[in-house]
């Protein structure tokens, strides 16, 4: 569903990626591990359009060529990132804009407006599913939010949002273990056999959760090694600098 | 602006004179100009103004000791004339106040109101001003507080095409404990121009008054221009005051946050104006601000 | 706490004494004639004298301003001598009037010892001409010129016409247009490309003579990639008559250069009763012509009974950068009107403006500042805080900011916040210890810290020195 072929993508005038390749299947689970800066956030922010990143390569969806389309064109097709730190926007109320964010993609799709009522069972059973405090609906996106909070509230636009390819990014730093539990619980939950998702992370405990069928390892803008959840084992147990050997 | 259930007291003005009048027996107007408040009245009370000729007139709203009132004010038309309007508000003791004026006139009204605000001990004005319309639209008012004595004054200034809004205010905390806000924002689009002159001043000898002001600006549009003068002028050191000032544009971040959940670049920036014009419109009445976002063409979910 | 404060404030001034020398004095008076006496005194060139006269004529039709937060005597143009210098020809360090040397010792700079402890060049000003010069050889090496404005006026011509005014123009106010007709001395400093000047430049300036006034006049240009920082020192000694001081002060950057101007101004300040002290308006303004240039202005206000002042900044190169730090203590019956102009002109220009007004007894502070983005200005940024701090219920502080966009990618921020020298603050310092006065002090230094960072390191001393002068003779 997903295919990336020599990819470059350059962030603040800096090369971060140079020459990546990746394919991703509907149903699979990739999780991409690499030492700070090697640029895992700029291959996501990259996929979902920021306006920070220029690309240059092959990056389709769906057999679309996404290059062509902004961040909000990419969401409707079914694209989600979560934000490492997720921007706080004062004033705009959270459940509001769930709402509008839902209306626009089924707008896209020429679905009639979402019904209140059962917009509001959704969210409600959702919030219930993250263990969120009811509060931050009524708050604004992210103000005052705590770091569990926040990312407890992106995984739960996830969640209302169903998309079809989630990029987590560190999704699992900061968080206790019981935190980490209900979001694991909540990638799960909504993931299918049509959907992929895409894991950045440093640690293993993630992905003892949610299981990923392909670990690839980015060095440099480019991933050097890929394999299976062995891999992830591996670099937990020796560390980069061995596994790379 | 209210529908007819919700006001049954009004007085309409034509070129300044009424032609058409529901008051409640306890509160007099005389053709002078003058409205004088005996009693609390439980409804809002409605005056529109619909000036067709240059013309210049006044009017004073008098609130007598204790009395509570609601008053919603639209100045409306007013094509192709130049209006000067004189308006006193005298709040005797313990009085309360709280007043919309939105400015709803034709496009190429130019229209200039001075306001003279007299507050006596323990008396409180609640005010909301809306500018959207009009060429050019200029408001000021002039405060003297008393003792205990408490003035808000919100402006929201939305500027397009030409437009030139200005709102001035000037507050004299004259005796000790007078509490003052003057809060404004403005948003300006194409080649518009927004004002806000504030000055605030502390007199000596008082105690314990507290003054703020602030400004925020959202500047849309390559041609548009701000201009904001939040002055304070302090005479005593037992007091609390502060003032903050911002202008920027909408926040790059906070638009791409959106976009990235599927939202539209025009609907994401629409939010965030809505956002950054909500937080000034969290008016007492519920009515008055279900009506104002309708006026503006906002959505007013949640 | 009131009648300790007052008490404290009562201290006479530090600094008020008189140096008996013989001066070569112009009569009382403004004329053409004075203009051709002073010129010729300063043995101008012609163009120099034409100059002036065109200036005079200008100020002639000009009308002093009025738009400040200040009250005072109209001043007598016609009851100043526009020129007084030492009778002296000093060639040396050892021909210096010994009297001159003590005074300047009484302040605390040595003119002898500060070659060997301190390493700055000094070009210390007495009454309108220069007396000592410093540092010239170990400067000149460097190509760097530091020298008298009136040395510079008949040595670099084509620096002088092609800079003077440039800044600054003739007619820009009363003050300057009155300082481009009669001025008298002040120093100029150029550095070349790529010469990072290795000390602090310092001039002391201090008013003197009886009924003189004070001209100065100071260019400071700073070529592509150089840097230089500049401090100026200002003290006068006890004088019962109003004296007028209307300096001019312009500063140039060229590409990636950048200049630091700190300054302590510390002229008498006259009583409680507004009886005699300077009044002092001085135009201040630096241009930063070049892209990624930058000038910061940091000064630290403490004297004069009227300070009229507003180091400003042009913006023009593309990411150039301003900065105005400031405190001004106003205590007795003292007037201050200070602030900066900010005005945005190149992309991605941003300022900063700090300003710490401190008014005790009948003192008057006020804050007045523009912060101008002009439509070209793309991604300009401005921060601007200004904290006012009240002491006693006599004292009044005032603030007036003006903000003027005309561009939608500018981001500015304005804060203000006034505040009094609460008893909670006092008692909690004192049940820590600390006598009044050195509570008082260590909130007032609290409050000013910001900007008191800003200062060189030698300045900086002699800043919290003069400030626990002031404040030890006013809060601290």
């Amino acid at each position: 569903m997903l295919s990336i072929k020599n990819m470059s993508v350059v962030i603040a005038d800096k090369k971060v990626i140079d020459g990546l390749d990746l394919e991703v299947k509907a149903g699979e689970v990739h999780a991409i591990m690499g030492l700070n800066g090697c640029g895992k956030s700029t291959l996501l922010k990259a996929i979902a359009g920021s306006y920070e990143t220029s690309v240059k390569g092959k990056l389709e969806f769906l057999n679309q060529d996404m290059l062509e389309l902004d961040s909000s064109a990419r969401a409707v097709l079914g694209v989600f990132m979560s934000f490492q730190n997720p921007v706080e926007i004062p004033g705009v109320n959270t459940t509001y804009f769930l709402k509008s964010a839902i209306n626009e993609l089924r707008l896209a799709r020429g679905q009639e407006p979402v019904i209140s009522p059962e917009f509001m069972k959704d969210l409600k059973e959702n919030i219930e599913f993250l263990g969120i405090n009811k509060d931050i609906l009524k708050r604004a996106i992210n103000v005052g939010f705590s770091g569990g909070e926040k990312k407890k509230s992106e995984i739960l636009q996830m969640m209302m949002l169903k998309p079809k390819l989630m990029m987590l990014d560190e999704i699992d730093s900061g968080l206790d273990i019981d935190a980490l539990k209900s979001v694991a619980n909540g990638i799960n939950k909504i993931r299918d056999k049509d959907s992929a998702v895409i894991l950045v992370t440093h640690y293993n405990r993630l992905l003892e959760y949610v299981k990923p069928d392909k670990v690839h390892i980015l060095q440099d803008g480019k991933i050097i090694k890929s394999g299976d959840f062995s891999l992830a084992k591996d670099l937990e147990d020796k560390g980069y600098e061995d596994v790379l050997k | 602006m209210y529908s007819n259930k919700q006001v049954s007291y009004y007085i309409y003005f034509e070129d300044f004179k009424v032609i058409k009048l529901n008051l409640p027996k306890s509160v007099s107007y005389e053709s002078s100009g003058c409205l004088v408040f005996q009693e609390n009245i439980d409804l809002n009370i409605y005056i529109r103004y619909t000036p067709t000729n240059a013309s210049m007139d006044k009017l004073e709203i008098v609130l007598k000791k204790d009395v509570d009132v609601n008053i919603y004010m639209e100045y409306t038309g007013a094509r192709f004339s130049y209006i000067i309007n004189l308006s006193k508000f005298d709040l005797y003791k313990n009085a309360k106040l709280n007043i919309s004026q939105v400015y709803k006139l034709d496009s190429s009204a130019v229209y200039s109101s001075s306001s003279y605000v007299n507050l006596q001990e323990k008396a409180s004005l609640k005010m909301f001003k809306l500018f959207f319309s009009g060429l050019q639209v200029q408001s000021s008012s002039k405060v003297a507080l008393a003792y205990d004595s408490d003035i808000n004054i919100k402006a929201l200034l939305l500027s397009k095409l030409s437009q030139k809004y200005i709102f001035s205010c000037e507050v004299l905390h004259n005796e000790d404990k007078s509490r003052s806000r003057v809060y404004s924002k403005q948003v300006l689009k194409d080649d518009s121009t927004c004002v806000f002159d504030a000055r605030t001043t502390v007199q000596k000898d008082t105690k314990h008054c507290e003054a703020y002001q602030a400004s925020h600006a959202l500047v849309l549009d390559e041609g548009a221009h701000i201009f904001a003068k939040p002055h304070l002028e302090i005479y005593t050191d037992e007091l609390k005051a502060s003032h903050g000032s911002t202008v920027g544009e909408l926040d790059v971040d906070a638009i791409a946050y959106l976009n990235s959940r599927g939202i539209s670049e025009k609907n994401a920036k629409g939010i965030l104006v809505n956002a950054f014009i909500n937080e000034l419109l969290d008016l007492d009445y519920e009515e008055a601000k279900k009506s104002l976002l309708r006026l503006l063409g906002q959505t007013d979910e949640e | 706490m009131s009648s300790q404060i007052e008490k404290l404030l009562d201290t006479e001034y530090k600094l008020g004494f008189v140096t008996d020398i013989e001066s070569d004095q112009a009569p009382l008076g403004l004329n053409e004639e004075i203009i051709r006496f002073i010129s010729e005194k300063k043995k101008d060139p012609q163009w120099m004298l034409d100059w002036r006269l065109k200036a005079y004529k200008m100020w002639l039709k000009m009308d002093e301003p009025s738009w400040a937060h200040l009250t005072h005597q109209k001043i007598d143009y016609q009851n100043i001598s526009y020129y007084s210098a030492p009778k002296q020809n000093i060639k040396s360090l050892d021909e210096v009037d010994p009297k001159i040397l003590a005074t300047y010792e009484k302040l605390g700079i040595p003119l002898e010892e500060q070659k060997l402890l301190v390493g700055i060049a000094v070009d210390a000003v007495f009454d309108s001409v220069s007396v000592k010069t410093t540092f010239h050889e170990k400067l000149k090496e460097l190509g760097i010129i530091f020298c008298s404005i009136s040395d510079a006026i008949k040595d670099y011509p084509d620096l002088v016409k092609k800079y003077l005014a440039s800044v600054v123009p003739m007619g820009d106010n009363y003050f300057a247009c009155l300082n481009a007709a009669v001025f008298t001395d002040g120093t100029f400093a150029y550095i070349p490309k790529g010469v990072r000047c290795p000390m602090e430049l310092s001039t002391y300036f201090r008013i003197n003579a009886l009924n003189t006034g004070q001209f100065e006049r100071t260019l400071i240009i700073a070529e592509e990639d150089s840097y230089v920082s500049y401090n100026e020192g200002c003290s006068a000694p006890m004088r019962d008559e109003s004296q007028l001081h209307a300096a001019v002060v312009e500063l140039i950057t060229l590409k990636n250069a950048e200049i630091k101007y700190s300054t302590i101004q510390n002229w008498y300040p006259g009583d409680i009763n507004a009886k005699g002290g300077i009044y002092n308006f001085v135009t201040k303004r630096g241009k930063c012509l070049g892209d990624n240039s930058k000038i910061s202005w940091t000064q630290v206000e403490t004297g004069s009974a009227i300070t009229w002042k507003y180091p400003s900044c042009l913006l023009i190169g593309d990411n150039s950068h301003g900065e105005f730090y400031s405190v001004a203590i106003t205590s007795l019956a003292q007037q201050a009107d200070t602030g900066s102009k900010m005005t945005h002109i190149g992309k991605n220009t941003s300022s900063t403006i700090i300003s710490k007004g401190i008014s005790a007894l009948k003192g008057s502070n006020t804050y007045r500042g523009l912060v101008k983005i002009r439509p070209s200005a793309l991604n300009s940024r401005n921060f601007t805080q200004c904290d006012s701090l009240l002491i006693g219920n006599q004292c009044s502080a005032h603030t007036y900011p003006y903000i003027d966009v005309q561009n939608t990618t500018a981001k500015l921020e304005h804060e203000a916040t006034t505040s009094k020298l609460s008893d909670e603050e006092l008692f909690y310092a004192r049940s820590r210890g600390l006598s009044e006065e050195q509570a008082i002090s260590l909130i007032v230094n609290g409050f000013c810290k910001e900007v008191l960072n800003k200062l060189p390191m030698e300045f900086a001393v002699e800043a919290r020195a003069l400030l626990s002068l002031t404040l030890e003779g006013s809060v601290g």
